[in-house]
């Protein structure tokens, strides 16, 4: 939606941005800015989304259902929010789970993570840069690409309801365990598939690569777990790219929360002053050195180098991220030998929080539960809440090197920068 | 007379996002590419998520997605309502309230507090289904929505006929499949308070089949016996708290789950008394 504004004698000419529903992304927000020759007069990034309190409505609710509740945060990576909030309540009420459980854990988080990535490349990004407003002339007119999409997508979500029940809102996972663990056959059968994918994961880094990007250098922090074996997903330390690296039990020493009055996100920042960028191009950034073999390759021949300042590449860190993810289920599944186990709990009262890699960046998850197993507080931070106070910064750094445009394609070109980072509005007004 | 199914004409189809997780959408999304012959029935001329379209042109089949939680929620609903011929509750959520309706049970202003230093500046309101203030055609229940009954729908609406009403409990559908009974044969808080004879079915027992007991998600079944599930439930020694809280997850707001979380608030309904005499 765009309106010109007619060039008052005297004054320069003014350029009005205006998006009041941003398409293509997960729920709702809108930006608005004012842009003269080469300076940015207004920017509001405006997070409408309507509020849904649930760290208010939490508070009274048994131990045993928060993971189920929370994960109805996001409906793109409900498996994120389920496992950081069981560990975050499993640390505060002193519950050990087996090593069965946390692989299980792992490999269903990494699934979701390969099948979220597919989805925003190719449904919400990719159509940007191939001249489409949506996915479905794609359908007609690059059966290929379309093809390709659909074998991934298909392949990383059964791996997903093999573990999970269901795509969309697993629901197998409980408190400390699961409700059943498959055989190991059919783990083979969906390791084989995930191989059959491999070169459709390939080609996708290399599709990406080729899609037009615009040249733009923002020097953000980027903040992410860093893992010392693995690539971090399910823990690991908290580290930035300006010298932090703490435990995530210090999570609240270093990142602070303020409401603001235009948006209902509320905007993070670190040690009280830096935004930072959380997401798939932090994580690379910072654990380059741990991604499989295959995705370093790939990431060689595409002339992809870390540290990487381009936010508009967030994208390809993504595609590469799904050869890496589809590796690591592969080793994972290769090694697991399924076992029943029967698990007697006793639980004590107490607060703990955890930090997690949603496939949208750093996930943060605390509670206090009472001796009854009542929760009396929680605390969510969502990586789209990390990236809001970022996301604005960069458009005010985009703004005026593209102020020459015309509006519409100022328009299109803050949209992308949006989509870019991949935005979950839903999550980020929790 | 030329009716929908008997025209070439694709139905003009518009969806919207009220208060939830977007996960009904999104399921939608999943659907694309596995059922493109039904999907090719709608028009999507409004649909953020997929297309960067602004809502410009008529349409007569809405997709209404998640509760109503904003003032402004009201004035819009009752804009789509006065334009599409066929309104369809999308999800849980738009059915039931869904999760973000749990705050429904609490003092509004305490858990606004807890999550906004100023809860003044954010617009809300009580969370509600959308049939509190519009009349709806349709229901599509579960959280996320079910593929089949989703296409079953489509296809319906299509071709002028009254799509296929769920009456029956969850318990039928596992029966049919054969699963073991959860509610009889397991143990726990956790594992075994299955609400599956009162919630209505057509998920096509997804959660049971997995071991894992119903949580009601897809609201009350028709007249379905409320005082023998709360008394089941505490046979199986399960405290108020658990039977108020399970009632209260995904329909809490619906005139049968309300009657079964009042176990908890109410302890002097009648039938809850019947047994302990």
């Amino acid at each position: 939606m765009k309106e010109k504004r007619r060039i008052i004698s005297g004054k320069p000419l003014e350029k009005q941005i205006k998006v009041d529903y941003i398409a293509r992304t997960e729920g709702e927000a809108g930006i608005y800015a004012l842009v003269s020759d080469s300076e940015v007069k207004e920017l509001k990034f405006n997070i409408w989304e309507p509020a849904r309190f649930f760290e208010g409505f939490l508070v009274g609710r048994m131990y045993y259902e928060v993971h189920d509740l929370v994960s109805r945060i996001c409906g793109i990576c409900p498996i994120s929010h389920m496992t950081t909030a069981l560990r975050a309540l499993e640390k505060a009420t002193g519950i050990a789970i087996s090593e069965q459980t946390r692989t299980l854990r792992r490999i269903l988080t990494q699934s979701q993570i390969v099948s979220s990535h597919i989805i925003h490349l190719y449904m919400l990004s990719a159509p940007d840069y191939m001249g489409y407003d949506s996915i479905i002339p794609v359908i007609s007119e690059h059966p290929d690409i379309f093809k390709r999409y659909y074998r991934m997508k298909t392949a990383a979500n059964k791996l997903s309801t093999l573990i999970g029940g269901r795509a969309l809102h697993t629901m197998s996972v409980l408190f400390g365990k699961f409700t059943r663990i498959p055989p190991r056959k059919e783990f083979l059968n969906v390791a084989d598939e995930l191989r059959g994918i491999k070169d459709d994961a390939l080609e996708t880094v290399r599709f990406i690569s080729r899609l037009p990007v615009p040249e733009f250098h923002s020097e953000n922090i980027y903040a992410s777990l860093k893992g010392s074996d693995f690539y971090p997903i399910n823990e690991g330390r908290l580290a930035s790219t300006s010298g932090l690296d703490v435990s995530e039990d210090e999570y609240r020493d270093h990142f602070t929360e303020q409401q603001l009055l235009y948006t209902n996100s509320k905007y993070s920042t670190l040690d009280g002053k830096d935004s930072f960028m959380v997401g798939a191009l932090a994580r690379i950034n910072q654990n380059f050195d741990l991604l499989s073999d295959d995705a370093r390759a790939i990431a060689a021949e595409i002339g992809f180098s870390v540290p990487n300042y381009n936010p508009y590449l967030n994208n390809l860190a993504q595609a590469i991220e799904i050869v890496n993810g589809i590796d690591d289920c592969i080793g994972l599944i290769d090694a697991f030998y399924p076992q029943e186990e029967k698990q007697v709990f006793s639980m004590k009262e107490g607060e703990g929080g955890a930090i997690t890699e949603a496939p949208r960046g750093l996930l943060y998850h605390f509670y206090r539960v009472s001796k009854d197993g009542v929760i009396e507080k929680a605390d969510i931070v969502t990586p789209t809440a990390h990236n809001a106070s970022n996301l604005e910064k960069d458009l005010n750094l985009l703004l005026p090197t593209i102020s020459h445009l015309d509006e519409g394609e100022i328009t299109m070109r803050c949209e992308e920068l949006i989509r870019a980072y991949d935005p979950c509005f839903s999550c980020s007004v929790h | 007379m030329t009716t929908r199914a008997n025209s070439n004409r694709k139905i003009k189809t518009a969806v919207f996002k009220f208060t939830c997780c977007a996960g009904c959408q999104f399921a939608l999304l999943h659907f694309f590419d596995q059922q493109v012959e039904t999907l090719e029935l709608l028009d999507f001329v409004y649909f953020k998520m997929a297309r960067r379209k602004e809502l410009d042109e008529p349409y007569e089949l809405a997709f209404i997605e998640g509760g109503v939680s904003t003032p402004e929620h009201i004035d819009q609903l009752k804009a789509i309502r006065k334009q599409a011929k066929t309104l369809v509750a999308f999800g849980a959520c738009a059915a039931h309230g869904g999760v973000p309706a749990i705050k429904d049970w609490q003092t509004e202003r305490a858990v606004e507090e807890r999550v906004y230093p100023d809860p003044l500046v954010v617009s809300s309101m009580k969370v509600s289904p959308v049939d509190e203030f519009v009349k709806v055609d349709h229901y599509l229940r579960g959280c996320p929505i079910d593929e089949v009954e989703f296409m079953e729908m489509i296809r319906s609406i299509a071709a002028d006929k009254r799509p296929y009403v769920r009456e029956h409990p969850v318990c039928l559908e596992c029966k049919l499949k054969n699963n073991v009974c959860i509610l009889l044969m397991r143990e726990g808080v956790q594992e075994s308070m299955c609400l599956g004879p009162v919630t209505r079915g057509g998920c096509r027992v997804v959660c049971t089949s997995n071991m894992r007991a119903c949580f009601g998600c897809r609201g009350p079944m028709s007249n379905p016996n409320i005082p023998e599930m709360v008394r089941t439930f505490k046979g199986k020694g399960f405290s108020d708290r658990d039977i108020e809280m399970r009632f209260t997850e995904y329909a809490g707001l619906s005139a049968e789950f309300r009657e079964g979380a009042r176990a908890y608030y109410e302890r002097k309904a009648p039938y809850y008394k019947r047994k302990a005499a």
